[in-house]
C-alpha cells in the first residue's frame, strides 16, 4: 500500500506543532496559576462545547443556534444521573455525552435538510422552545433555582472533587485531549472528506452520488453527543446545573467563540474560547459593558478583515513576514 | 365572543406595529440579501432619540418622531457605507456574525449613554385614555399605531406595485446584473433602501416605545419576534409580510391570552412547523427558478 | 570593636522589621461583593455598591483594628455557575473573609457547597427563597423570606373585606412561591380564589394578561414581577384595563422610590408591602439618604438594595469588631450573630437565632403625589418586627 503524500488531507490526523504546545501550555496553567483553575476548567469545557461545534459549521458547514440544546441535555443528564444515586463521573459522562448523540440523531433527519437562514430560524426557536419547556418542567430541572445538591464519586475512586477546581482541571483536560485525537481522526477519514465536500457544494456530492442526510445526520450527532459530554463536565465541576446551559446567549457564544478563533480548523476552538472566557472574565470587573465594547469590534474586526478568525489571521501575518524576509 | 374580540384587535394592532420593524428587514434582506441582525438597534435608536427629543428638548411629540426617523435613515446610509457594503458578497454566517457584533456595540453604547434603566415613553395627551368601540374599549393610542402603521405600508405598496420606483426597485431585486446593465445606479438604490429600511425600524421603534418600553436590552430583545415574521414572509412582498405579521401577533397575543403559561411556546411551535414545511416562506410568490 | 555598631545595626533591623510586621497585624479584611453589576439586573447591582459605599463613608473604614477592603466581582445576573465560580475565586485567590451580596436564588444555591467546604460566611442582601437558608449554616440573610409580604397582603385583603381574590406572577422561582402563599393565607382566612396567572419572563406585551384578570373579575390583585420593564409594562396594561381604580392591587417591589419616575400617574394607588420605607424619618435613615442625596444622583433613594447591602457591611463591621486581634472564626462569627439587634436605616431589626434572618418591620405603602407634584411610596400601615416563618 503506498503511502498518503505529506499534505494529504487523510494524513491531518496527525498533531502538529502548535497543538501540542497547547497542550504543554494548559499542563502549565495547572502549576502556575493554581488559582485560577476554576475559570481555567471552565475554559476547558467551553473549548470542547466549541469543538464539537466546529465538527458541525466548521467541516459540515451547518449553521446551528441551537447547539446549547445537546450542551444543555449533557449537563442535565448527569445532574440527574446523580441525584439518582449513579455518582460515578466518568460514567455519568459517557451517558450524558450519548442521551444527547441520540437526541441529535433524531432531530437531525427534520432539521437538516434546511440550510441557511431557515436553518438558522429553527434552530434558533428549537433551542427557546427547549429552555422554556425546561423552564416550565420545575420538577425534573430545578426551574429557575437549578439542580442543587449534586455530587460526584471521586474520579477513578481516587481523585476528590474539592475546593479550587484542581481535580476538575485535569479531569476536563484529560477529556479534551482524548477528544480532540478523536476528532482529528474524524476529519481526516474519508467520512471527513465527504463533509467537507458537502459543505463545499452539496449539488455536486449528491450527483457524484453520496447521500447529504445521512452524513450530515451523522455529524450532526457526534457533534450532540460531544456537546453533551461538555455538559456533564460542566456539570461534574461545578456540582450544580442550571437553565443557562440551554439559554440562547450559550448558543450564540460558542459560535463567536469558533469564528473568532476560526472556524474549520480544529485548533480554532483551542484559540477562540481561551481568548473569549478570559476577555469576558477581566473585562466585565473592570467597567460595566466595556466587555461587550471589546468583544463587538473583535467580532467585527475578525470577521470582516481576517480571514479565519484570529488563527487565521496570524497565519496570514506570519506568511507575509516570512515573505518579506529576504 | 369578547375574547375573540381581543385577541383580534389587539393582536391587530400589536402584528401592525411589529410589521412595520419587520418591513424594513424584509426589504433590505429581499433587495440587498443581508440579514441584518442589527436591524432591532436601528429600532431601538428610533425610540431613543425621538426620547430625547420630547423629554430633553422639549420639541413636541409630532415633530419629534419625524425627525427622529429621518436621522436613523441618515445615520443607515453611514451604516451602510461604513459596514453593509461589505456584507453583500459574504456568506450568510459572516454577515449573521458582524450583525451580532452591530448589536453587541449598539447595546453597550446605549447603556452607556442612557444608563441601565428603561425609560418610557408617554404618548402625547391627545392619544391617551381609551377608545369606546361599543362591545369593548381599545385604548386610543392602540389605534393611533395601528392606523399609523396601515397608512404607512398602504403607501409602501402602492409605492412597490404601482410607481415606475417601485418598478425599478423589483427589478433590482430579481435581477441585479441586468438592472445595473440598463442604466439603474444600483449603489445609490441600495443605499437609498437600507435608509428606507432603517427608518421604518425606527418609526416601528417609535410607536412600540410606549408598549415595549425603551432600554438598553432592546435590540436584542424584541429581535427574535421580527426575525420570525422576517423568516415566515420569505423574499415575498409587503402584502406577505403583512399577514404574515398580522398572523404573528394574533397567535402570540391569542397564545398569552388563552395559555398563560405556556403563550410563549406557541409562536416557536408555529415558527418551526412551517419553516420545516415552507422554507422559503408562507407566501412566496417568486418561486426561484433554480 | 567594629562588633557593636554592627551589632546594633543588625538589632535595629530586626526590630524594624518586627514593628513593621506588627503594623502589618494590623491587616486588611477583604469582603466579596458579588453582584449583578451589568446585566438586565444592573440597578439593584449600582444599589449594591451605593449602600457599601455609603457605609464606608459614614462609619470609616476600620472595624476591630482592621482595614476593610471591599472586592466587587459581576455576576451579570445571567448565570449560578458564574456567580458560584466568582466566590470560589474571591476564596481561593483573593482570600477574602466574608462573602456578601447575590442576587437570584440560585446563584446563593450554587455557591452553598463553596461556603461549606470553605467555612466562609455568607450575607445575603437579595435572594429570598425560603429553602435557601437550610443548605449552610454559614448563610446570614438581611433581606426578606419571599412568603412574608405575600402572606401579610393576603391578611390585610382579608382585613380589608375582599373576598375575591386573584393572583398573577411572574413565571419563575419566587413567584411561584408568593402565589403559593397568598393563595394558602387567603383561603385559609376564608377568601375565595378566582384565578391566577404565570407571566413568562420574556413577556413584552401584557395586555392580554391584563384582560384575563379583568374578566375574572376580582376585588384584590397580588402581583410579582421584578423591577424595570416587566413591572412598568404590567402596570400600564392594568391601567389601561381600568384596573388600577377598581380593585385592590398589592405588589412588593415593582415600584420603588427610586423607580417611580419611570412610571405615569396611573401607578398613583398602587399598594405594596416590604420591608423598606424610603421616607422614614430616624437619624440612620437621615445619614443613609443624604449621603445618596449627595453621591448618588437625584432619583437615588433608599431601597431593599442599598439597605441591605448597608446592613451588610454593618453586620461584617460588628462580627470584625467582636474579633478584633483574634484570628478570624467563622462559626464564632455566625454565632455571635444570633439575637443581635441593630438599627438599619429601614428601622429596629434582630436577627432570628434560628434561622439566621431578620426580625424586622414589614410596610404597606400606597404611590401617592407629593406636594410638589414627584410621586413617593407612602406608610399607611406598619407591622412590627414581623418573624420569619420558619423554612420548611
Amino acid at each position: 500500500m503506498t503511502a498518503l503524500p505529506a499534505n494529504s488531507i487523510l494524513s491531518r490526523h496527525r498533531w502538529n506543532a502548535g497543538e501540542l504546545v497547547w497542550l504543554v501550555c494548559a499542563l502549565g496553567c495547572f502549576f502556575t496559576f493554581p488559582e485560577y483553575l476554576a475559570l481555567g476548567t471552565a475554559v476547558l469545557v467551553m473549548v470542547l462545547l466549541v469543538l464539537s461545534y466546529d465538527l458541525l459549521l466548521g467541516f459540515s458547514g451547518v449553521l446551528s443556534l441551537g447547539h446549547a440544546v445537546y450542551f444543555g441535555l449533557g449537563a442535565f443528564t448527569a445532574g440527574w444521573l446523580s441525584l439518582a444515586g449513579w455518582k460515578d463521573p466518568v460514567l455519568d459522562a459517557l451517558l450524558a455525552a450519548a442521551a444527547s448523540g441520540l437526541a441529535a440523531a433524531l432531530l437531525g433527519p427534520f432539521l437538516l435538510r434546511l440550510t441557511g437562514l431557515p436553518l438558522l430560524m429553527v434552530t434558533l426557536a428549537l433551542c427557546v422552545l427547549v429552555f422554556e419547556a425546561a423552564h416550565l418542567a420545575t420538577p425534573i430541572t430545578g426551574g429557575d433555582d437549578g439542580l442543587s445538591g449534586v455530587q460526584f464519586a471521586p474520579v477513578l475512586g481516587l481523585f476528590d472533587w474539592g475546593l479550587g477546581g484542581r481535580t476538575s482541571y485535569l479531569y476536563s483536560l484529560a477529556w479534551l485531549t482524548l477528544v480532540y485525537v478523536l476528532l482529528k481522526r474524524v476529519v481526516a477519514s474519508p467520512f471527513g472528506v465527504i463533509l467537507q465536500g458537502i459543505r463545499e457544494n452539496p449539488k455536486r456530492m449528491r450527483l457524484m452520488g453520496n447521500r447529504v442526510l445521512p452524513h450530515l445526520t451523522i455529524s450532526y450527532s457526534i457533534g450532540g453527543a460531544l456537546a453533551g459530554l461538555a455538559g456533564a463536565l460542566f456539570t461534574e465541576a461545578n456540582a450544580f446545573v442550571g437553565l443557562g446551559v440551554l439559554s440562547l446567549e450559550t448558543s450564540i457564544d460558542v459560535l463567536v467563540m469558533l469564528v473568532l478563533g476560526g472556524v474549520g480548523t480544529l485548533s480554532g476552538a483551542l484559540i477562540g474560547a481561551p481568548v473569549y472566557m478570559v476577555l469576558k472574565h477581566f473585562a466585565s470587573q473592570w467597567s460595566p459593558f466595556y466587555w461587550m465594547l471589546v468583544i463587538g469590534p473583535l467580532l467585527i474586526a475578525v470577521v470582516l478583515f481576517g480571514r479565519g478568525g484570529l488563527l487565521g489571521s496570524a497565519r496570514t501575518i506570519v506568511a507575509r513576514w516570512r515573505r518579506a524576509q529576504p | 365572543m369578547s375574547a375573540a374580540a381581543f385577541i383580534i384587535l389587539y393582536g391587530l394592532s400589536y402584528g401592525l406595529v411589529l410589521c412595520l420593524i419587520a418591513l424594513g428587514l424584509v426589504i433590505t434582506m429581499g433587495l440587498m440579501r443581508v440579514i441584518n441582525l442589527a436591524h432591532g438597534a436601528f429600532a431601538a435608536l428610533g425610540g431613543y432619540l425621538a426620547i430625547t427629543l420630547i423629554q430633553r428638548a422639549a420639541i413636541p411629540y409630532a415633530v419629534a418622531v419625524p425627525v427622529a426617523v429621518l436621522s436613523v435613515a441618515a445615520f443607515g446610509v453611514l451604516a451602510e457605507r461604513l459596514v453593509y457594503r461589505r456584507l453583500y458578497a459574504r456568506s450568510q454566517l459572516d454577515q449573521v456574525l458582524v450583525t451580532i457584533g452591530l448589536n453587541l456595540v449598539a447595546v453597550a453604547l446605549l447603556s452607556m449613554l442612557f444608563g441601565p434603566n428603561l425609560i418610557p415613553l408617554e404618548p402625547p395627551p391627545a392619544l391617551r385614555g381609551n377608545l369606546d368601540l361599543g362591545f369593548r374599549e381599545i385604548e386610543v393610542y392602540r389605534a393611533f399605531a395601528a392606523g399609523v402603521c396601515l397608512a404607512v405600508i398602504a403607501a409602501l405598496w402602492w409605492v412597490f406595485e404601482r410607481t415606475s420606483t417601485g418598478a425599478r426597485l423589483r427589478a433590482a431585486v430579481d435581477n441585479q446584473g441586468m438592472a445595473q446593465a440598463m442604466g439603474l445606479n444600483v449603489p445609490v438604490l441600495f443605499s437609498a433602501t437600507f435608509a428606507l429600511g432603517c427608518g421604518l425600524a425606527a418609526l416601528g421603534g417609535i410607536l412600540a416605545a410606549p408598549m415595549l418600553p425603551m432600554e438598553p436590552m432592546w435590540p436584542l430583545k424584541y429581535l427574535v419576534l421580527v426575525l420570525v415574521v422576517v423568516a415566515l414572509a420569505g423574499h415575498a412582498r409587503v402584502a406577505a409580510s403583512v399577514a404574515v405579521a398580522v398572523l404573528v401577533g394574533i397567535v402570540e397575543t391569542g397564545g398569552r391570552y388563552l395559555f398563560p403559561q405556556y403563550g410563549g411556546f406557541v409562536i416557536y411551535l408555529l415558527l418551526i412547523v412551517l419553516m420545516v414545511m415552507w422554507p422559503n416562506g408562507l407566501l412566496a410568490p417568486r418561486v426561484e427558478r433554480a | 570593636m567594629n562588633t557593636l555598631p554592627t551589632l546594633l545595626r543588625r538589632l535595629a533591623g530586626v526590630a524594624l522589621l518586627a514593628v513593621a510586621s506588627a503594623s502589618h497585624a494590623q491587616e486588611v479584611v477583604k469582603v466579596g461583593f458579588v453582584g449583578p453589576y451589568t446585566g438586565p439586573f444592573a440597578v439593584a447591582g449600582q444599589a449594591y455598591r451605593q449602600g457599601v459605599d455609603a457605609f464606608l463613608a459614614l462609619q470609616g473604614d476600620k472595624a476591630g483594628g482592621r482595614k476593610v477592603e471591599v472586592i466587587y466581582r459581576d455576576s451579570a445576573g445571567a448565570d449560578p455557575t458564574l456567580a458560584k465560580r466568582l466566590a470560589e475565586e474571591l476564596i481561593v485567590k483573593d482570600k477574602v473573609t466574608m462573602l456578601a451580596g447575590f442576587y437570584l436564588s440560585p446563584e446563593v444555591a450554587a455557591t452553598a457547597p463553596v461556603v461549606n467546604s470553605a467555612k466562609v460566611p455568607l450575607f445575603i442582601v437579595n435572594a429570598a427563597t425560603p429553602g435557601l437558608m437550610k443548605m449552610s449554616p454559614y448563610f446570614v440573610r438581611v433581606g426578606q423570606s419571599i412568603n412574608q409580604p405575600a402572606e401579610l397582603a393576603a391578611s390585610h385583603a382579608r382585613q380589608a373585606g375582599k373576598a375575591r381574590g386573584y393572583v398573577a406572577v411572574a413565571d419563575y422561582g419566587p413567584g411561584h412561591i408568593v402565589e403559593d402563599s397568598f393563595i394558602g393565607r387567603f383561603t385559609a382566612e376564608g377568601g375565595q380564589m378566582v384565578g391566577n396567572v404565570r407571566i413568562p419572563l420574556n413577556t413584552a406585551d401584557f395586555a392580554p394578561f391584563a384582560e384575563r384578570i379583568s374578566n375574572a373579575n376580582p376585588d384584590v390583585l397580588q402581583i410579582f414581577l421584578p423591577p424595570g420593564a416587566a413591572a412598568v409594562g404590567f402596570s400600564k396594561a392594568l391601567a389601561a384595563r381600568g384596573l388600577t381604580q377598581k380593585l385592590l392591587i398589592i405588589g412588593q417591589g415593582e415600584a420603588e422610590d427610586g423607580d417611580l419616575p419611570q412610571f405615569d400617574d396611573s401607578i398613583l394607588g398602587f399598594k405594596s408591602i416590604l420591608y423598606v420605607d424610603a421616607n422614614t424619618k430616624t437619624p440612620e435613615s437621615a445619614a443613609f439618604v443624604g449621603w445618596l442625596a449627595k453621591n448618588a444622583g437625584p432619583n437615588a433613594r433608599p431601597n431593599s438594595f442599598n439597605v441591605g447591602a448597608y446592613d451588610t457591611m454593618q453586620l461584617i463591621f460588628k462580627v470584625l469588631g467582636d474579633q478584633a486581634g483574634k484570628p478570624f472564626d467563622s462559626q464564632a462569627a455566625i454565632q455571635s450573630l444570633a439575637g443581635y439587634s441593630f438599627r438599619s436605616p429601614r428601622g429596629p431589626v434582630t436577627i432570628d437565632p434560628s434561622t439566621r434572618e431578620l426580625v424586622q418591620n414589614f410596610y404597606l405603602r400606597e404611590v401617592v403625589k407629593a406636594d410638589d407634584g414627584s410621586k413617593r411610596n407612602k406608610v399607611i400601615r406598619v407591622w412590627e418586627q414581623v418573624k420569619p416563618t420558619a423554612a420548611k
